[in-house]
């Protein structure tokens, strides 16, 4: 068998094995050693591949910035900084139509730039947000689906995990990525606030009662509105550090985890013995699950290049006689449907070391590629039946709701998503345009 | 008494893998401390830190290896459950089986093929970056394999439940 079929065979056998329970990290090890083996026919070098890649593959000083951002955002998330952005939002908006809503939105639009991973910023804003929006009664559904839509900001925004995976996958600078998300998560973020303001404005019903709505007296009102200073200034100095060039990501991703560890002293929150311990530990899992997928995803895309696969499927691809843009749909269609099965994080593992090359040749920005199919990819965190930021919010609300409501709830949030998306496709200066700056 | 001496094994099984992780997060805490220190001096006396990119480089691969074996303890690593939600408990505890035999097999194989390369690390004292900064890195070697034989450990542990349940449920079902 040639060695680009037996690649291809591969990739069948990865959905395989992933659809059927085994550890994403494991399936893409164990298919790129068995491949390995059958075109080289020596067991001993697909090992080696395990070994060399364990340790060779993580060892740079970009990788940094995963448990570094990882860290910022545990210490900003136990300081009650999340708290904090979400009071300031609701302040200032409260007496505005769907208010609390658009709060939500707002809230995690900054949340985003502290966290990486929407699955934190759904199990967060669940228990910070929804009982708000309960309490003037807005429509249930309606609110699920606010925490849900806007929780997809969490990868949007940087620093994001998706965009840290994507940089390594394709090795592009990763602070380019970084810069390049923020007017597209912005854009992410107007859309989901005006489609709520629409949605109540055209059934009132949804955003409960305004007359409910909390009063404050001026006084308290500054006084919560700019509460959140600190998290501010540190999400400013962090983004605009790698902007302008003072930082290196790794570098930022030190001084917003010291700038995390900060806002706890400032703030006076109470850490105890137990608290830091449970950092610890969180700190770790968080880091060491995406790194057994970065390590692995390696494998997989070492062997993929070794195989000729890659360079074979960008060759057909692009020489397919259709306009170039309907091939990005149709990356577009695979990643919503790959969405409706397994995560974003195995859906950018599995496509993008042959898609990114294909989308290249065909002459596309490699910024602006990146960031269409990362908004893609995080639609399908909404889309059932493996929607993780459903999940996440139903494992922090508890048994009280159901998955099948908050799916039912993000069906408009899901739409307005893509209208985000087409702004984003239409208009490429979105995601090159501050990059070039750099 | 093979059982007591059995579950404290496993005690200071689970206790390590923990101590281990909550190492890898200070180590993260360390470095941040390091690079901080480094943009103050290179901001304030345009005394930057020697060779702490070198440092932070290698650090990656210790933190992610200390982290690995009890990240799947906790259940952090990532696997998609579309069909195993769906199961019945009997399939359910097939499927997974497979899951752990294959991870204790992939891991397993790790330790062996980095086995010998971790030797020759000690012996020639393998190093990372130029004089004069050179930072060891044969202890990273270890500190992988360690990583991984541990992971394999778990993935073992694991696979001995569902065994262990399963054996358990058809010994009641024969009753």
């Amino acid at each position: 068998m040639p060695p680009a079929t037996l690649a291809l065979l591969s990739v069948g056998l990865v959905f395989v094995l992933i659809l059927l329970g085994v550890h994403i990290g494991v399936a893409l090890a164990a298919v790129s050693v068995l491949t390995l083996w059958c075109i080289t026919g020596k067991f001993s070098v697909a090992i080696s591949l395990l070994q060399t890649t364990a340790y060779s593959a993580v060892m740079d000083y970009v990788f940094a910035v995963v448990p570094l951002f990882v860290l910022m955002g545990l210490f900003s998330t136990v300081s009650g900084a999340t708290r904090e952005l979400f009071t300031s939002a609701q302040v200032l908006l409260g007496g505005v139509r769907g208010g609390i809503g658009i709060a939500t939105v707002f809230a995690n639009a900054i949340f985003a730039a502290i966290t990486g991973v929407s699955v934190a910023s759904a199990a967060v804003f669940s228990k910070i947000a929804l009982p708000e929006m309960e309490r003037v009664h807005y429509d249930r559904k309606f609110s699920l689906g606010i925490v849900a839509g806007s929780a997809i900001l969490g990868m949007l925004i940087p620093p994001s995990v998706l965009m840290i995976v994507y940089g390594v996958l394709t090795e592009q600078a990763i602070g380019k990525l970084f810069i390049a998300g923020i007017l597209p998560g912005l854009v992410v973020a107007a859309v989901l606030s005006l489609g709520i303001w629409a949605m109540v404005r055209v059934t009132p019903r949804l955003g409960g009662n305004l007359a409910e709505v909390r009063r404050f007296d001026f006084r308290t009102m500054v006084r919560a509105a700019a509460a959140p200073w600190a998290v501010m200034a540190l999400v400013i100095l962090v983004m605009g550090g790698i902007w302008g060039g003072f930082f290196t990501p790794t570098e930022a991703g030190a001084v917003g985890a010291a700038g995390g560890f900060l806002l706890i002293v400032i703030k006076r929150t109470k850490l105890t013995l137990r608290g830091l311990w449970q950092v610890l530990l969180d700190g770790g899992q968080t880091t060491a699950s995406i790194f057994l997928l970065l390590i692995c995803a390696q494998m997989y895309s070492r062997m993929l290049t070794m195989s000729g696969l890659a360079g074979n499927v960008t060759q057909w691809v692009s020489a397919l006689p259709i306009p170039p843009i309907f091939i990005i749909f149709g990356f577009i269609v695979v990643f919503v449907l790959l969405g409706c099965i397994i995560d974003s994080t195995s859906i950018i593992l599995l496509t993008i070391p042959l898609m990114h090359p294909i989308a290249l040749k065909l002459g596309y920005d490699p910024l602006w590629f990146a960031i269409v199919s990362i908004v893609a990819i995080e639609i399908g965190l909404l889309t059932p039946p493996f929607g993780m930021v459903v999940f996440a919010m139903r494992s922090a609300i508890g048994e009280e709701v159901q998955v099948e409501e908050i799916f039912a709830g993000a069906v408009p949030f899901i739409l307005m998503l893509g209208v985000a998306l087409a702004i984003i496709i239409a208009f490429p200066r979105l995601s090159t345009w501050l990059p070039s700056l750099m | 008494m093979p059982k007591a001496v059995g579950t404290l094994m496993l005690r200071i099984h689970y206790k390590v893998m923990a101590v281990l992780n909550a190492i890898g997060t200070a180590w993260v805490g360390g470095i941040t401390l390091l690079i901080c220190s480094d943009i103050l001096g290179r901001a304030l006396f345009s005394f930057p830190i020697i060779g702490v990119p070198e440092i932070v480089k290698v650090s990656v691969v210790a933190i992610v290896w200390l982290q690995m074996a009890h990240t799947l303890k906790i259940g952090g690593h990532l696997r998609s459950d579309v069909i195993l939600g769906r199961l019945s408990r009997r399939g359910r505890a097939i499927m997974n089986l497979i899951a752990y035999a294959l991870g204790a097999v992939i891991f397993g194989l790790l330790v062996f093929s980095g086995w010998p390369t971790m030797i020759l690390a000690w012996e020639m004292g393998e190093f990372e970056g130029e004089l004069p900064v050179r930072v060891p890195t044969y202890p990273l070697r270890s500190i992988v394999l360690l990583g991984a034989g541990l992971t394999s450990l778990q993935f073992l542990l694991l696979a001995a439940e569902v065994i262990g349940g399963m054996l358990a449920r058809s010994a009641e079902e024969r009753r």
